[in-house]
């Protein structure tokens, strides 16, 4: 089964849950990028093509979000010369130089 | 607000931090590149005395590569920590408003820390899937090594979780478990075989070569402390049932559904209470509850890194024992991006710097730092471990020895500050090491009354609620006038401190 995900550009967020009236097939599971539990259900990344498997397997899945496949937010990242007077601030800390 | 580095700028930061810190800390480069061909770099702070021998404390950042904050935080601890050396200045890591009461480190105590301990910091472990998180990918794990075939959507297999990867139950896929044996999982891939990663096997040659004895692993999110067994129950009781006998590379379950692995009971005593203590001192920072628990509580996984360090010494038993935990930092958020990178991680920051400040505080043997180093004694402390496990074998040793660890902080900043507690702290050591060594010497009043004396001195800057139990020390201690070690022994693991 393809996980990867890349050709779709996004992924879902979603909670997965067993379905009262079957007997779920967990190995169908593997392969989830899965998350720290969600109001104690199973919380996932996964691609679009991964929620059909897994609801023939047995299981509900609710998608409540959309997740692109996106770059970290450039506002989020530091350029060289933030990043410099970063560290040329706690230079100075550490050498107890007097700050203006 | 930016606030997350580029593996060069956290490679350049720490080269710089080795600089203006020359005399006590160096960069190291781990044994590999990465798959991309980028040296990994770390920063090795060893103040002090450079010929003493030390316990080493590996702090790892990084490996999951969308977990930004903790790369900072590992950087930052590193600025802390020579700010404090440097210029004598406490450590205090609090919020404003949060009613906590903010977590503190005395520098005398920052000071015989590094002066005891060789701390090794390797703030990103995974260059090039740090800077593909940046670039393309905000949400990407594993590192960035091209697998063979395709995908059934056609595109191309990259990655292996470096949190997989390594040799311990490696390729095995528990009931439940995160990891996978397929290269074009998005996620928990643990590879084509063992160590098959330079980036995971920098960590195989780093313990390897370096004696670590407390390892943290430091992950986001969930604000967990997790310790070893990360692929099955732990249960005390059956050293024959451990991991050595396990097939590896199975790709499917441990066979046998009862199955539950080995963990020495002192060794998970003492897992466990390092983490309490390092949740502790998180909690005081700004009221965050850290959890601290078995590695499969989160979920059950095979070839991670922490478990692989405390593996060593089973497989190999002249392998260094390494004791290894992992911390999951920052609370959910309202979107999955948000819970692993924050526009505001500051917060979460000193979470995590207070964990790991823990950790390195915890590192330290304060009963050999004293007997031993670097204050000129030279006493064998090999008689007070022995004491130390008869401890733990009762329920009243484990309550003394609880106390011992909550006044560890307040007795190695009166060592670091004073030195004629430092003295008497020696004098008692020495006293305590020939008691263990000669079952004929027994305890004078003389003895009986430098041993008041320190626990009066620490007594009088423990924390209020301890108070009472140093008092419960000193009752029983002017009990033991005549009494060898043995006895004595008996007299403490009868009774517990409160």
């Amino acid at each position: 089964m393809n996980t990867q995900g890349n050709a779709a550009r996004v992924r879902l967020e979603a909670t997965i849950r067993p379905r009262p009236t079957r007997s779920p097939d967990p190995s169908l599971l593997h392969g989830l990028d899965v998350l720290p539990r969600l109001d104690g259900l199973l919380h996932v990344l996964m691609s679009p093509d991964q929620i059909a498997p897994v609801v023939a397997a047995g299981y509900e899945v609710r998608v409540f979000a959309a997740v692109p496949i996106r770059p970290l937010d450039p506002a989020l990242i530091m350029d060289d010369a933030t990043a410099q007077a970063w560290i040329d601030d706690k230079v100075a800390q550490i050498r107890g130089d007097r700050r203006p | 607000m930016s606030v997350y580095r580029t593996a060069a700028q956290l490679s350049q930061a720490i080269a710089t931090l080795a600089l203006v810190g020359s005399s006590f800390c160096e960069t190291f480069t781990l044994a590999e590149t990465s798959v991309e061909g980028v040296p990994i770099t770390g920063l090795r702070i060893r103040a002090g005395d450079p010929e003493i021998s030390r316990n080493g404390v590996l702090l790892l950042g990084g490996v999951h590569a969308r977990e930004l904050m903790n790369p900072e935080a590992i950087v930052d601890l590193a600025v802390d920590l020579l700010v404090s050396y440097v210029n004598g200045s406490d450590i205090i890591y609090s919020v404003y408003g949060s009613g906590a009461p903010g977590a503190t480190w005395s520098a005398s105590a920052i000071r015989v820390m590094l002066e005891s301990l060789d701390v090794w910091m390797v703030p990103c472990s995974n260059p090039d899937g740090h800077d593909y998180v940046l670039t393309t990918d905000d949400l990407w794990r594993k590192n960035r090594r091209p697998e063979e075939g395709t995908c059934d959507d056609g595109t191309l297999p990259v990655g292996v979780d470096l949190n997989r990867n390594c040799a311990i139950v490696w390729g095995v896929i528990p009931v439940n478990g995160e990891i996978t044996c397929d290269p074009c999982d998005y996620s928990t891939y643990c590879g084509p075989s063992v160590f098959s990663e330079p980036e995971s096997r920098n960590i195989e040659h780093f313990l390897a070569e370096n004696s670590i004895d407390t390892f943290a692993d430091v992950h986001s999110y969930t604000e967990l402390i997790l310790y070893p067994w990360g692929h099955a129950p732990n249960q005390t009781t059956n050293p024959a049932e451990n991991f050595t006998t396990l097939q590896t590379g199975t790709c499917g379950p441990i066979p046998g559904s009862s199955y539950s692995e080995y963990i020495d009971p002192l060794d998970l005593l003492r897992l466990q209470s390092v983490g309490a203590q390092m949740a502790s001192d998180v909690v005081k920072v700004r009221g965050q509850v850290y959890t601290v628990g078995q590695s499969i509580s989160l979920y059950p996984t095979t070839g991670t890194n922490p478990d692989y360090a405390y593996s060593r010494h089973i497989a190999d038993p002249s392998a260094h024992k390494t004791y290894g935990w992992t911390i999951e930092t920052g609370p959910p958020a309202d979107t999955v991006a948000d819970s692993f990178h924050p526009a505001d991680p500051s917060q979460i920051i000193l979470d995590a710097k207070a964990a790991m400040l823990s950790l390195l505080m915890q590192s330290v043997c304060a009963i050999d730092l004293i007997g031993i180093q670097p204050f000129g004694a030279d006493v064998k402390t090999a008689g007070i471990r022995a004491w130390r496990d008869t401890l733990w074998q009762s329920d009243a040793g484990r309550a003394w020895l609880e106390l011992y660890r909550q006044l560890h902080p307040a007795l190695l900043g009166l060592v670091g500050a004073r030195s004629e507690f430092r003295s008497r702290a020696t004098q008692l050591v020495q006293t305590a090491a020939a008691l263990a060594d000669d079952p004929a010497s027994t305890l004078g009043q003389d003895h009986i009354q430098l041993g008041l004396s320190v626990l009066d001195d620490l007594a009088a800057i423990a924390p209020e609620r301890l108070r009472p139990q140093v008092q419960a020390a000193r009752d029983l201690l002017q009990t033991m006038t005549g009494l060898n070690a043995e006895a004595a022994l008996t007299v403490v693991t009868g009774q517990p401190p409160s």
